[in-house]
């Protein structure tokens, strides 16, 4: 047992497990089934079934490439204080909204201190093929997250008051009103989609936001009718002291007309914006609504659909749409001549309609393209950065941007955005806005509990309805079955880290 | 002793403080531009290198680099504190790839085959002591001989006395054996008395066969015994002492190798 023969042991030792790892690196290459000192273990199922002939260098780019490649790898590992350079290879074939490289693919601008994010900070590989990348335990989210609690039902924050809905609703339906009142009452029996909740909504089809059937299947028995009886009243004739004749244009030279003003009313608030005076002031709109009636007496409808494009900015011959440049200018000439104006046949067909001392869209249907161009137009339209006209844009925006406006199209549409900027109306029932990190899927809730009655088990009814007409979801509605020992209760049951992962095309094009 | 004392007892709680800072580092961790295995994999490689640096401090104990009770103390805290840190770079996961199995396994070998060398030196240089004046290991091999030749002198002399070789003949059925080579290691490691007993089971047998002019021989023989007793103690612990150092060199040493393999690949392979 000499020291000497010692050393040599130990010399030995070292200088075969360097002769062994150096042997065997190569071993993948030859063959996969030998031994290798490059085995870093098992791919997970998933990966292992697309790397196919380029093996190893599907994701490490230095594999088989040589000592430079090799030390030019390792160098940048240590410049880089990880193996962050991996996250390349991730994001070849996994994409996400937002940045790769950040929390939630998210900045979050309150949050300066948050440092750049790496896949490896959470996912591992070569653990097996029954690994699953994707699966993480509730601590590596509370590894970030300083709230820390133990378990969805002991501890996680509660919802928000509006959850699930948010206060900036694509259309606004009052469940409450119509199941207590319009659903109970004998004269819509007929009318009532049978199946209760699920006679407009198909929750076990759906997965996250369950949008109902459409206007046309759930609404329309009972909305059509008051869709229609909400004109859209474009100008509305006001008081003005009759001129010595009529425009030249309207061959009504030498006309004697009535002394006495053929309205006593003040302008509507969309004509008093559109000439920008004040609605009730005579003697500011008398000019600019003569040279508008002169214009529409020469040219139609052309002179109004620039008017309302210059001062509304939206698409004037979306907005005039269907307005005949004939109707125009027979009303503009028997108002201009201190006359009501007379509709030849006297039919009330939807559309465009000059009649008395009004030109109005009247009978709009549901989705109307021209209401829709005008309150598309009022609700963008910036303020004005003169107060007067600033606030008759607000009178407009008050007549027409109300629930009873043209349509009563706002009676279920939300519109947001800063009450005196420029806002949008949510046209479309679908999607509805999600949150991004959240998921909920209806389809196990229901195959679980079958049945309409089971959607009042979450959606209740009760004394703070959000704008859906529900009482918001509580968490306890969640943990009475979602905790240890019954339903999942882990984070990503309900969250997910990255917003709206998918492989990228490349991926599924090279699959196919 | 006090005085050493007191400084081991620093080392460890600056030891057990470090691991546990890293642990809770660790445990704590948030995304950062820091991988927590790149940074507790460099910090285990430190350690290695540490404990690496106590086996080159032998080799030159002609250089005044301080003195080796206190690099000892320094290699076993050091020792010890790298389990911890392994524990918290590689985690509780047994490792998949083929590589990093021999890593582990040789760390393992390294941990025990160090973990059992510090317990041995602790107990057993009391039992040497008490079995005697310490020999030189290499000479006991002769001594042992010496012994041998001296209980054959003493057979044949007390055959001439008596006229009868009733002692040789039982010491070739029986003594020979033990004069042959050391005997009796595991008792003498664990501080058993399975020699003394097998001495005195054989000698008694004899006694009572022996003449009266036999029986000085055979107190001769019997003393003769006791001093191969002593020097089979000797030998045996020694042999322990030395033999877990040929597990524990060459193991780490293999170790150290293969843990250089293993940083250069997760180097290489991390992009």
């Amino acid at each position: 047992m000499h020291p000497q023969l010692r050393g040599r042991i130990a010399f030995a030792a070292a200088a075969l497990v360097l002769a062994l790892v150096v042997i065997l690196a190569g071993g993948f290459a030859r063959d996969a089934r030998l031994p290798s000192s490059l085995d870093a273990g098992p791919l997970s199922a998933s990966h292992a079934a697309f790397i196919g002939e380029e093996g190893c260098s599907s994701c490490h780019a230095a594999h088989g490439r040589g000592a430079t490649a090799w030390i030019s790898a390792a160098l940048t590992a240590l410049r880089t204080g990880g193996p962050h350079a991996i996250d390349g290879a991730c994001t070849t074939c996994h994409g996400f909204d937002g940045r790769d490289a950040l929390a939630h693919n998210a900045v979050f601008e309150k949050r300066a201190d948050l440092s750049p994010t790496s896949c490896v900070s959470c996912h591992a590989e070569h653990r097996g093929a029954s690994l699953r990348a994707s699966a993480m335990p509730d601590a590596q989210c509370q590894s970030c997250h300083a709230h820390q609690f133990h378990g969805f039902a002991t501890g996680h924050p509660p919802f928000s008051p509006w959850y699930p809905s948010a206060r900036d609703r694509r259309t606004s339906f009052d469940h409450a009103s119509h199941f207590s009142k319009h659903f109970v009452d004998p004269r819509n029996a007929e009318l009532v989609p049978a199946g209760q909740c699920l006679g407009c909504h198909q929750p076990q089809k759906q997965g996250g936001a369950v949008a109902s059937l459409g206007y046309e299947a759930t609404c329309a028995g009972c909305h059509d009718q008051g869709i229609a009886r909400r004109d859209l009243v474009l100008m509305r004739w006001p008081e003005l002291e009759p001129g010595p004749q009529g425009p030249e244009a309207c061959g009504t030279a030498g006309d004697v007309p009535d002394p006495s003003p053929v309205s006593l009313d003040p302008a509507n608030a969309l004509l008093a914006f559109l000439l920008g005076t004040a609605a009730d002031d005579q003697a500011a709109y008398a000019d600019p609504l003569r040279k508008l009636a002169d214009a529409m007496a020469n040219k139609g409808a052309e002179p109004i659909s620039a008017l309302a494009a210059s001062r509304l900015g939206g698409d004037g011959a979306k907005l005039l749409r269907g307005l005949s440049g004939e109707t125009a200018r027979m009303a503009a000439c028997a108002w201009a001549s201190n006359r009501e104006h007379e509709p030849p046949g006297g039919a009330t067909q939807p559309g465009w309609r000059a009649e008395g001392l009004e030109l109005r869209y009247a009978k709009p249907g549901h989705g109307d393209p021209v209401v829709r161009a005008w309150l598309d137009a009022i609700a963008a339209s910036p303020r004005p950065a003169d107060a007067d006209d600033a606030e008759r844009l607000e009178a407009v925006r008050a007549e027409i941007l109300g629930a009873d406006g043209p349509g009563q199209c706002l009676k279920c549409h939300a519109i947001s955005g800063p009450a005196d900027g420029p806002r949008s109306i949510a046209w479309k029932q679908s999607p509805t806005p999600q949150r991004q990190l959240h998921r909920f899927d209806h389809r196990p809730h229901v195959a679980a509990m079958p049945g309409a009655e089971s959607c009042g088990s979450c959606h209740r009814q009760g004394d703070k309805p959000n704008p859906s007409g529900f009482a918001s979801i509580g968490i306890e509605a969640c943990t009475s079955c979602h905790q240890q020992g019954k339903a999942p209760d882990g984070c990503l049951t309900c969250h997910a880290y990255h917003q709206n992962h998918a492989l990228k095309p490349r991926m599924t094009n090279d699959a196919r | 002793m006090r005085a050493m004392s007191r400084r081991a007892a620093g080392l460890w709680i600056v030891a057990a403080a470090g691991i546990v800072a890293l642990g809770a580092w660790r445990a704590t961790w948030r995304a950062s531009t820091i991988d927590p295995d790149f940074l507790t994999g460099w910090i285990l490689a430190a350690m290695v290198a540490a404990l690496a640096i106590y086996g080159v401090r032998r080799r030159l104990p002609m250089l005044p680099l301080g003195r080796a009770s206190v690099w000892l103390s320094v290699h076993v805290v050091v020792g010890v504190a790298a389990i911890g840190a392994y524990a918290i770079h590689v985690g509780t996961a047994w490792p998949a790839g083929a590589a990093d199995r021999a890593l582990a396994l040789l760390f393992l070998a390294v941990i025990a085959s160090g973990v059992a060398g510090h317990v041995l030196q602790a107990i057993l240089p009391a039992r040497l002591a008490r079995s005697g004046p310490e020999l030189i290991y290499e000479r006991i091999p002769a001594e042992v001989a010496k012994l041998r030749a001296a209980a054959e002198d003493a057979l044949v002399e007390a055959a001439g006395a008596a006229g009868h070789e009733t002692l040789s003949s039982y010491y070739a059925q029986t003594l020979a054996w033990y004069f042959e080579r050391p005997r009796f290691a595991l008792s003498h490691v664990f501080g058993g008395h399975g020699a003394e007993a097998w001495e005195r089971q054989r000698l008694a047998a004899v006694e009572k066969l022996l003449s009266a002019d036999e029986r000085p021989h055979l107190a001769a023989l019997a003393e003769l015994c006791r001093h191969k007793r002593a020097m089979d103690a000797q030998y045996a612990i020694q042999t322990l002492l030395r033999a877990w150092t040929f597990v524990h060199v060459p193991a780490a040493t293999a170790f150290l190798a293969m843990a250089a393999w293993h940083t250069l690949i997760v180097h290489v392979y991390a992009g």
